[in-house]
């Protein structure tokens, strides 16, 4: 998908979609001396490999706090 | 009416710690946070509740530092999106709640990890929010019953917690970010705890809920929606709003109203704004003698008797898509919208159509 560069806003880059409308973008993810009216060109995927790692390591810090609630009512 | 004598240094004393000046009330405060909820629970005994905590670490911060927070009992991730959960960290290192809350279901993000490393730190007592119920103090706090199986469609969202908070006859709901899937399945699960006084609108007012059908099951008097003013994601949406009205709702928004404060007493409640002039209910609570209802206000006639607008003969009404009667003065019935106004002559006519009095104008 190719991507034109609107202008610049403080630590943002207004990026326009193919149908006109605009998103801010953050400026530090840019190729250096990207500027005003370059195209840029995007390709995006999943990373299935590092969304499962992740979300197992997420699991496991919620089992290990999961494991001290015994369940039922609780009086605070 | 019983009058309960409060010690002038009592008073003193709890005006030194809490902004709240009478014996016995809970305060909830819907924090405008811009784009994102959190809601803060204050009883005048020092229960602290804080169900989520905004978007934006610096802004959650600084409002509990205004109020005046010290600590906090119970602290909820109604969900793990980062509207909901940033800066929880900071609070927790900062206030060490004595428990911790969330659905328990995972979320990939940095936000959430940092979340839970830091419950794990602290040694913060750590509760899945499974149907359950959680006494604090005076606060009765229901977790509904979790979505079961959980919910593939917009799986965060639907799987949110979903917390009732009953304080005397005033009840609470602060369902997170539901969709109508869960609504859907909270009504076949749990009807009997739907029936509220004050929702929290899910999901920001947007048209993904708050059905038809969830609002005939819960009954609110008043809306609260947190969104932020001209956020990207066009909260809230219209439907949602006209579903509210339809049901003469009184909606309060924090784009417009900035920070919502609800206090009761548990018999009957006042809404105070930060901003914006839309609340008409009556006075103020009284530091003694909570319970004296409030006099109904004189009721003038229409000047112009216009279509089908009836003469003052009808004290009270209702709208058609909801159970609760009001006086014809009340706030809220100026909301309902005319085709929907329903009026009753006598008070137990209203009672009769199987309508509950409103808790605010105490017909």
């Amino acid at each position: 998908m190719r991507l034109n560069i609107d202008r610049f806003e403080e630590s943002w880059v207004v990026l326009e979609l193919p149908d006109g409308t605009t998103f801010n973008f953050p400026r530090s993810l840019l190729p250096e001396g990207a500027k005003e009216g370059d195209v840029l060109y995007f390709e995006v995927f999943i990373d299935e490999e590092a969304t499962k790692k992740r979300r197992e390591h997420i699991q496991d810090l919620l089992d290990d706090l999961k494991s001290q609630d015994k369940g039922g009512d609780i009086e605070l | 009416m019983k009058k309960r004598f409060i010690p002038i240094f009592a008073i003193l004393l709890s005006l030194l710690f809490f902004t709240v000046a009478f014996a016995e009330t809970i305060k909830a405060y819907f924090l405008d946070v811009g784009q994102g909820d959190s809601s803060l629970i204050i009883a005048s005994t020092g229960e602290v509740v804080l169900i989520d905590s905004g978007p934006d670490e610096n802004i959650i911060l600084n409002h509990l530092k205004k109020i005046g927070i010290n600590h906090i009992d119970l602290l909820i991730a109604s969900h793990p999106h980062a509207d909901h959960i940033s800066g929880m960290d900071k609070i927790i290192d900062i206030y060490k709640p004595r428990a911790y809350m969330d659905p328990g279901v995972p979320h990939t993000t940095k936000t959430y990890e940092r979340v839970l490393q830091a419950v794990k730190r602290n040694e913060v007592k750590y509760y899945q929010a499974t149907e359950r119920r959680i006494k604090l103090g005076p606060l009765l706090i229901s977790v509904l019953p979790p979505a079961d199986p959980l919910i593939e469609e917009s799986s965060l969202n639907n799987n949110s917690a979903v917390i009732r908070l009953d304080y005397g006859d005033v009840s609470f709901l602060f369902p997170g970010d539901i969709e109508k899937e869960r609504e859907n399945q909270l009504i076949q699960v749990a009807k009997d705890k739907l029936n509220i006084d004050v929702l929290k609108v899910p999901h920001h007012g947007s048209s993904t809920g708050t059905t038809i059908a969830f609002l005939q099951a819960t009954t609110p008097d008043v809306g609260v929606i947190f969104c932020g003013k001209g956020n990207n994601y066009g909260h809230p949406h219209l439907e949602t709003l006209e579903a509210l009205q339809s049901f003469g709702i009184q909606i309060y928004r924090t784009d417009v109203n900035g920070t919502i404060l609800v206090e009761t007493d548990g018999k009957t409640y006042r809404v105070i704004l930060e901003r914006g002039e839309e609340y008409r209910g009556p006075p103020a609570l009284k530091p003694t003698g909570l319970s004296t209802p409030t006099p109904a206000p004189t009721v003038s006639p229409a000047p112009t008797p216009a279509t089908e607008e009836p003469t003052v003969t009808y004290k009270y009404i209702a709208s058609k898509r909801s159970d609760v009667f009001h006086h014809i003065s009340c706030s809220h019935a100026q909301r309902i919208k005319p085709e929907n106004k329903i009026y009753f002559s006598t008070r137990e006519e209203a009672i009769a159509s199987g309508r509950k009095p409103c808790k605010v104008c105490k017909p």
